[in-house]
């Protein structure tokens, strides 16, 4: 039997939620990227199951677009790491803080 | 009655295009061309007033020259135009007027100042905005010259700009102001969402059928908008400090014209004043305490200038009281001869500085009689004028005003008037004793270095002195009850055109003896104590020396006098000048101030830069839009 | 099915910023790299004016209607010829008022960045071109993905730009923050799309008046109301508000002064646009209070702490982010009510603030905007005696933007509070009355310290700038400009936008009366 669209629907929230937590409490970039792009995948799969749902492309179509976009963002934020801290001995978010107030 | 005109369209225009040409020129132009093209530029303007003033046809009569319309567009409709009703017209002849003196004046008082020509495009600027300010015929319009004089003003506050206080008072005047513009720009918005208009005409038919709380909010809109404008209690604390701009500023903008701003306001929205009486009773006692505080606080300034402008905050407070009394047309009475002789005063003021070579310290002056001596018999009237002695201006306008206030059955803030005139009396001659009388204070130091010897020689600058004086003296003569009462009858149509307004008819009274002899007191009292040999004088002046001799006075009254009024007075003078000035009112608005940057510190602390807290300040904001949308009750 | 019918006219007007991107690139290809900056500067400048054209021919078609198309979009507007891709976009009044406001801020961008010095010219003008194509099809897009999509092509390209001066560690770190932020943003948006979806079955704005058509008030179930919420937040992102506008201050620093104008008056138009249509499409006018309450809220706050955080800065770039956070809630005041009166009230404003905030940018270029010290506020002392024109100039954009009557910024506020008022936003008028005394002390701090001269400097206390200024050489960022010249697209943007800051705030019913009449409601 497969799955209600609510059980896809709270996995979709669960991984979400999980990418919101990795950004609050991981300070290595790379990692806050890969939880961006958790967030990222818990949208899209709600979107696939809803098209399952609702039974149209509609949903499909989105979600692929969001692929890729993710990797489009993906591949700028890796370079901008690799800017950002060539040069330093550690990878922390919290170092760089030349902008504030 | 109603005409159509380009003539006030010149009014306004001539001044912007004089401070357009010499901000142009200013580098370019000797000081003299600079001078003549400024003050021809208001000359012509006053011409134009004055032909206005033929073409209106009688006290009833309109001018109006529409400028421009905001169409009907986006449910918004407003068109600007320029009006030259008795009011407006009043007030533009004395702000042309006075204006032009004071332009003459000043290319005595600022010859050799790296800055003439930027102080001259200033200076012509403040005359434009001050004349759009009273002669545009909707709020939108007045809100514009509004804020254009508060510009002006701080320019010219912080003219000398290189002294750091000079540029703290300018940002002071300019953050009370914004506080009143605030309160200006709400009233008007509340008129035009009920009106559909800020033009004057419309929105004062539509009052008639306001409610109440509309109406009294706005009248108290106006009201904030009126004290921070003129210096009235709680915001006058930027007055004072106004004073470190060049002191024909303070005549015009600080004394003559631009804090009479909020009695013109007050008197142009009679209307809303006499459909609120709540809002109109505010007026008359924020006025009148203000008056007694001004003149209180006067009593014990060391400063020439400053004396001067708690004693400006004091009538423009008279003036106040008569306008939330209703007795408008006093009230522009006052504002008339105030201009004269606070004017007066202060360009005399200014020659005095001058020629002490920039001492501003009155208890370091003294014995100026025997060496300026036309100053001294100018300042001797305007001086008399401004404490009310007949047949001078001021006696007849403040008559005129307490007159006013006792007709509106406000008894209270009529005694508090007399006792005001007494004041005013009293720290006048403080002033022009300390100032003329006497020996030179203390002997040698009285001068220093750039001091200008032949001040008196310079015609430019006595001229317009003396002007204002004769005005001063034979300025009230054109309101004698009974006689001539030429404001009534010039001022009250324009009133009525647009509101029932109460008709308060100038009258001989016995009280105007009571006034005079209050006055009288308080004159006799401080050529007593501050005369040459007064007892009050020397301690003032000794400040640091030993205590003169015990109780030696001529005056045999005064030992009785100075425990029973003086001392108190005194002490509440200074208690009031020292504690609550500062600490209270003004510490207030520093407290405002410093909190503000406390917050934005405690606030940039949050931003600090760190990524993983900015995330979590979304997901608490994410939270909070979630909860509620999904919550709401619907 | 209808058949797909794309009509060129509609998308003309981003394809042609992409199609010039595109050009930009290949001249770069073609010629010697120290030839390129002038062509291409001026192919970028014919592409947007040509997207220009397009949004006129438009408009022209669209304002003598009345019968025009409504910006609402009804299925039976879809197989109209005002719509592409089967109404994902359209050429409606708010797309077009709006555009035409993104075109002008790239405009002026391109104008701005005749004077930079990298490398790289034909990359950074190509994504100037995309970001304002992503502007341009999020004001006109009306499905769903087509907004996602062009968020995110705005977005990619500003994280790019922002960071785009080599050797510059600020320029990145702004940017590294902003895609971070902007990520999650960009999720939780994602997300709440996906239940909107989840609940109305389509991602065709068309397809939500069917549904509320069908369902009435029922139609207002959790998962509608979380989705809104979500898509709500993803907007207010974008806009600055407060509490989603942490990035703001740090992008708009370390970005190109050139790039900080076009982003705040771009990315908030375009938002802007896109939240009202999502609103009035996805809401029936009883539920909208729901949504409109908390953004209110949300508004005044973005009001106080953007002008009071404006107040203690000593940079010039990080105090206009602090005002573009404060102007979003003005902006938003436009939400009570959702009337066409209310709309144009906020397209006037957004307006106002292209060319106030444009201007104030174009400023802080042309004294140079060196990466470490080249827009302190420390350099601005006493510039008044060194060049009073800029100067002049730069104090009229701040008191438009503290909103001083005679012009445009008071006018705007005009507008916006009579809306409020209207409906009932009570709020938002204390909070505006009360934010506009602080801010106009913020923006006077700055005129002070023009007026200023250096002597002085020592006595005020408190002058956090000039310890800035003591650590670092306050003149190099002057030297830079001054070796650069002055190229005359830079004077043309400050003139304009000065004639046209006055301009409005004197004669403003010709744009109200234009604004307003492509709004239909």
């Amino acid at each position: 039997m497969s799955l209600s669209v609510q059980g896809y629907l709270l996995l979709s929230a669960v991984i979400s939620a999980i990418g919101l937590l990795g950004l609050l409490v991981r300070r290595n970039p790379l990692i806050m990227l890969m939880s961006v792009e958790l967030m990222w995948g818990g949208g899209a799969l709600a979107f696939i199951a809803f098209a399952r749902h609702v039974g149209n492309m509609d949903g499909h179509a989105f979600a692929f677009f969001a692929m890729i976009v993710a990797a489009a963002e993906v591949a700028i934020g890796l370079a901008l790491v690799v800017a950002l801290f060539r040069g330093r001995e550690a990878v922390d978010i919290d170092d760089i803080q030349l902008l504030k107030g | 009655m109603e005409s159509t005109t380009p003539v006030l369209l010149l009014i306004v225009a001539l001044p912007l295009a004089g401070s357009l040409i010499t901000a142009a020129n200013r580098n370019r132009w000797k000081e003299g061309t600079l001078a003549r093209v400024a003050s021809t530029a208001v000359a012509l303007s006053f011409a134009a007033t004055l032909v206005a003033l033929g073409l209106q046809g009688g006290a009833g009569g309109v001018l109006r020259f529409p400028l421009v319309t905001w169409g009907p567009a986006g449910g918004f409709e407003l068109s600007l135009g320029l009006l030259g009703d008795s009011i407006s017209l009043w007030w533009a002849l004395v702000v042309t007027g006075v204006g032009f003196l004071i332009h003459v004046y000043s290319s005595g008082y600022m010859h050799g100042d790296p800055g003439f020509g930027r102080y001259y495009a200033k200076l012509n600027y403040f005359v434009f905005a001050m004349s759009l300010l009273v002669l545009s015929d909707n709020y939108v319009g007045l809100l514009i010259g509004w804020a254009n004089v508060g510009l002006a003003s701080f320019m010219l506050i912080g003219f000398w700009n290189q002294r750091a206080e000079a540029a703290a008072a300018a940002m002071k005047a300019f953050v009370m102001n914004v506080i009143g513009e605030i309160g200006l720009i709400l009233g008007t918005l509340l008129l035009i969402v009920h009106a559909g208009s800020a033009e004057f005409d419309t929105v004062f038919a539509a009052v008639r059928s306001a409610e109440p709380a509309l109406v009294t909010s706005v009248g108290l809109l106006f009201l904030v908008a009126a004290v921070a404008k003129s210096a009235q209690l709680p915001l006058h604390t930027w007055l004072p400090d106004a004073m470190q701009g060049p002191t024909p500023v303070s005549a015009l903008i600080h004394a003559a014209t631009m804090v009479t701003a909020g009695v013109y306001l007050v008197v142009r929205s009679a209307p809303i004043y006499l459909a609120s009486e709540t809002a109109a009773l505010t007026v008359a006692y924020v006025g009148g305490l203000s008056a007694l505080f001004g003149a209180v606080v006067a009593l014990r300034q060391p400063d020439i200038k400053k004396v001067l402008a708690f004693s400006t905050m004091s009538q423009v407070g008279y003036m106040m009281m008569a306008a939330g009394a209703g007795a408008y047309t006093a009230a522009m009475f006052h504002f008339m001869t105030h201009a004269f002789f606070k004017a007066a005063l202060f360009l005399a003021a200014g020659i005095v500085i001058h020629y002490l070579g920039g001492e501003q310290d009155i208890r370091r002056m003294g014995s100026l009689r025997e060496r300026l001596p036309v100053v001294y018999w100018l300042a001797l009237f305007s001086v008399l004028a401004l404490a009310g002695a007949p047949p001078l201006a001021g006696f007849f306008s403040k008559e005129e005003i307490l007159h006013g206030v006792k007709d509106a059955g406000l008894t209270g803030l009529w005694i508090l008037g007399v006792a005001v005139a007494g004041l005013t009396a009293w720290y006048m001659f403080r002033l022009f004793s300390l100032v003329f009388l006497g020996a030179a204070q203390p002997a040698g130091k009285g001068r220093r270095e750039g001091a200008d010897e032949n001040v008196e020689s310079r015609m430019e600058m006595v001229i317009p002195v003396g002007v204002l004086t004769a005005l001063s003296v034979v300025g009230g003569w054109i309101s004698i009850p009974g006689l001539t009462a030429l404001p009534e009858k010039y001022l009250l149509p324009a009133l009525q055109r647009v509101a029932d307004v109460p008709v308060h008819r100038a009258v001989w009274s016995t009280d105007a003896l009571l006034v005079t002899a209050v006055a009288a007191a308080g004159a006799v009292f401080a050529l007593s104590l501050y005369g040459a040999k007064g007892s009050w004088r020397r301690q003032e002046v000794a400040a640091r020396g030993e205590p003169g001799g015990p109780l030696y006075n001529g005056f045999y009254l005064d030992a009785l006098y100075r425990t029973a009024v003086v001392r108190p007075t005194v002490a509440v003078s200074s208690w009031v000048g020292r504690r609550m000035d500062p600490e209270g009112v003004d510490g207030i608005v520093h407290g405002i101030a410093g909190a503000v940057k406390l917050l934005g510190r405690a606030l940039a602390s949050w931003h600090a830069g760190l990524v993983r807290s900015y995330v979590f300040t979304i997901v608490l904001g994410v939270v909070g839009v979630l909860a509620y949308i999904l919550l709401a009750v619907q | 099915m209808p058949e797909v019918d794309v009509s060129f006219q509609v998308i003309a007007r981003a394809l042609t910023l992409v199609v010039a991107a595109v050009l930009v690139l290949i001249v770069d290809l073609i010629l010697p790299s120290r030839l390129v900056r002038r062509p291409v500067a001026w192919i970028s400048a014919l592409g947007i004016g040509l997207a220009g054209w397009y949004t006129y021919s438009l408009w022209v078609q669209v304002t003598p209607a009345g019968a025009g198309p409504v910006w609402n979009v009804t299925a039976a507007d879809v197989s109209t010829a005002w719509t592409a891709f089967l109404g994902a976009i359209s050429a409606d009044g708010l797309g077009l008022a709006f555009g035409g406001i993104i075109l002008a801020a790239a405009l002026a961008g391109v104008a701005m960045s005749v004077r930079r010095r990298e490398d790289d010219v034909s990359g950074y003008y190509s994504l100037l071109l995309l970001a304002a194509a992503g502007m341009m099809l999020l004001a006109a897009g009306t499905s769903l993905l087509t907004i996602f999509v062009s968020l995110e092509l705005l977005s990619l390209a500003l994280y790019v730009l922002v960071g785009f001066r080599r050797r510059d560690p600020r320029g990145k770190e702004g940017a590294f923050k902003y895609l971070i932020l902007g990520s999650v943003a960009s999720g939780i948006l994602l997300y709440g799309f996906a239940l909107l979806y989840g609940s109305v079955g389509s991602v065709w704005l068309s397809d939500f008046q069917a549904y509320w058509y069908a369902h009435g008030a029922h139609g207002m179930t959790p998962l509608y109301r979380a989705g809104l919420a979500l898509t709500v937040v993803g907007f207010a992102f974008k806009m600055a508000v407060v509490p989603f506008h942490a990035w703001a201050p740090d992008a708009y620093q370390g970005a190109p002064a050139s790039i900080s104008g076009f982003m705040a008056v771009g990315t908030k138009a375009a938002s802007l646009a896109a939240l009202i249509r999502l609103l009035s499409v996805a809401l029936p006018a009883a539920e909208l209070g729901a949504v409109v309450w908390p953004l209110t809220v949300l508004a005044a706050l973005s009001m106080f702490v953007g002008s009071i955080l404006a107040t203690v800065q000593s940079n010039m770039k990080r105090l206009m982010a602090y005002s573009s956070i404060a102007h979003a809630g003005y902006l938003l005041m436009a939400l009570p009510g959702l009337s066409q009166q209310g709309i144009a009230a906020a397209a006037f404003y957004s307006l106002a603030y292209l060319f106030m905030t444009v201007g104030a940018f174009a400023i802080i270029v042309w004294l140079g905007d060196a990466p470490e010290s080249g827009s302190e506020m420390a350099r601005y002392e006493s510039l008044f005696y060194r060049r009073p024109y800029l100067a002049g100039a730069l104090t009229l954009f701040l008191l438009a933007l503290a909103g001083t009557p005679a012009t445009a910024g008071f006018v705007g506020k005009v507008l916006l509070v009579r809306n409020a008022m209207e409906f009932g936003g009570w709020l938002l008028v204390a909070a505006l009355a009360v934010t506009t005394g602080i801010s106009a002390y913020a923006y006077l701090r700055v005129v002070l310290v023009m007026i200023r001269r250096p002597a002085a400097a020592q006595v005020v206390e408190g002058a956090a700038w000039h310890e800035a200024a003591a650590a670092e050489d306050p003149d190099q960022g002057e030297e830079e400009a001054r070796e650069l010249g002055t190229p005359w697209p830079l004077a043309v943007v400050v003139i304009v936008a000065a004639a046209a800051t006055i301009y409005l705030g004197l004669f403003p019913q010709g744009a109200i009366a234009a604004l307003s009449s492509l709004l239909p409601v």
